[in-house]
């Protein structure tokens, strides 16, 4: 499994990494060439530049959106995208070169009433934000030429967001609440909104959602199923969220839809498996998780297998595990 | 007896808070579960003896992404994670920017096919890893 570093193009500003999300260039062969967009965490010169502004937010937080073609080692930056809606993002959806969705995970950044909003499942203030944007000439402003508006409200910590079972719909997890919502996109002229029809409650924390299609999906075994990892035990976390030699674990489920062919529920009769759990020894905390297959025919001793790529906030390596599906 | 009398107040007190509505056990208990406070560690990959490759140079990646047509994963990871820990506002860590509007994190590619080039270290499980280092 090789690993390769993207050189940036016409890109020094300090990068705080978070949330990605990759979609296909349009105007290549499918494959040949992406946009990459990545949340970046910017220190905010106006608190911490020598005109202080004590009132001023601590990070200035924003989307960066590169191109890159595949096969080389660029990455050539295209702009960053700046709003007053985009405030504490966590994770991105790309949705066109152009636009995407970005979930803000909070709506207090620091002190009693962000630990309020954590721990209280009731504290459904953060949102997903819809934004659009167009390129912009060296001498415009960052949040020049960006529309943006709410597209989903009504949830407790807006965290992962990622696609789902068919295009036209996402899942956005919940870290404090260790739920994952399935959401319609509902698309107008110049917004997309999102209207939850589903959910499904986990036994721990969430992140960042990934849905596994299984291309080698048959009439007796189907693997396809929403990937979500977390920590086992978050509680821990304000005690080793500041140390490099903390221990915090990872859980990854994997979320299949039980439901009946015939049943004609539109909401998912959900049923989680756990697909691995550490406690430090291999993996430091879990946030993303995914899946990929391996070919059967090509499996000594048959057998559905996957290699389950873990990482987190604090993980030193990407860890690939081979699993039975 | 003055332990007992000592004690029933507060547990009374907890009772009507609870017959009052103001304290939700149900959500409470569902709290605790999520966040793990009854979990017991455990390690699936060490008890189970499963096949492991450790990527390097992928330090504190949050995210991933699987581009399904080039079949690449890509991950946005940081540049020094002592910072991570210093400075973090996903966590609302604030104590030291030092360094940090200097620091650039990393966007890497990370394909997934198993080659028989020494790209990776592999090992069965973290006692192993151990030995090899």
């Amino acid at each position: 499994m090789k690993v390769t570093q993207l050189e940036y193009e016409n890109f020094s500003s300090s990068f705080m990494t978070h949330g990605i999300d990759v979609i296909d260039d349009p105007d290549t062969a499918p494959g040949k060439a992406v946009y990459i967009f990545a949340v970046n965490h910017r220190p905010n010169a106006k608190y911490y530049g020598p005109e202080r502004d004590e009132k001023a937010h601590k990070a200035d937080s924003v989307v960066e959106v590169f191109h890159h073609e595949i096969g080389k080692k660029t990455a050539r930056h295209i702009r960053t995208v700046k709003h007053e809606l985009i405030e504490t993002p966590n994770d991105v959806l790309a949705l066109s070169p152009t636009s995407f969705l970005v979930t803000n995970d909070h709506f207090y950044r620091e002190g009693t009433m962000r630990l309020i909003e954590d721990l209280v499942a009731y504290s459904t203030w953060s949102t997903t934000i819809y934004a659009q944007f167009e390129r912009i000439n060296a001498d415009e402003q960052e949040s020049d030429r960006v529309q943006a508006s709410v597209a989903l409200r009504g949830i407790q910590n807006n965290n992962g967001i990622g696609r789902g079972r068919h295009e036209n719909e996402v899942v956005v997890a919940t870290a404090d609440g260790g739920s994952a919502y399935f959401g319609q996109l509902k698309r107008e002229k110049d917004r997309v909104t999102i209207e939850v029809t589903d959910e499904f409650h986990s036994e721990s924390t969430l992140d960042n959602p990934t849905y596994f299609i299984d291309p080698y999906a048959n009439s007796t075994f189907d693997a396809s199923g929403l990937v979500l990892a977390g920590l086992p035990k978050a509680h821990l976390l304000p005690q080793t969220a500041r140390s490099v030699e903390g221990r915090d674990g990872a859980i990854v489920w994997h979320v299949q839809d039980r439901r009946a062919a015939a049943a004609d529920s539109a909401r998912g009769a959900w049923e989680a498996k756990l697909l691995l759990q550490d406690n430090s020894d291999n993996i430091r905390t879990g946030t993303t998780a995914l899946l990929v297959p391996i070919d059967p025919a090509k499996e000594k001793g048959g057998g559905r297998r996957a290699w389950l790529f873990v990482t987190g906030f604090a993980s030193k390596n990407v860890l690939a595990v081979k699993i039975g599906l | 007896m003055a332990r007992n009398s000592f004690l029933l107040a507060p547990l009374i007190a907890v009772m009507a808070a609870v017959l009052a509505g103001y304290i939700n056990v149900a959500g409470t208990y569902r709290f605790f579960r999520v966040f793990g406070v009854f979990r017991a560690h455990q390690s699936t990959i060490d008890n189970e003896g499963l096949e492991v490759v450790r990527l390097p140079e992928t330090t504190y990646c949050e995210d991933l992404h699987h581009h399904q047509p080039s079949g690449l994963i890509f991950a946005a990871c940081e540049a020094k994670p002592e910072l991570r820990h210093a400075w973090f506002p996903p966590l609302a860590i604030f104590d030291d920017v030092t360094g940090v509007a200097e620091a650039q994190g990393f966007i890497k590619t990370i394909d997934p096919k198993v080659s028989s080039s020494a790209q990776a270290v592999c090992y069965r499980t973290s006692a192993d890893a151990r030995h090899r280092q």
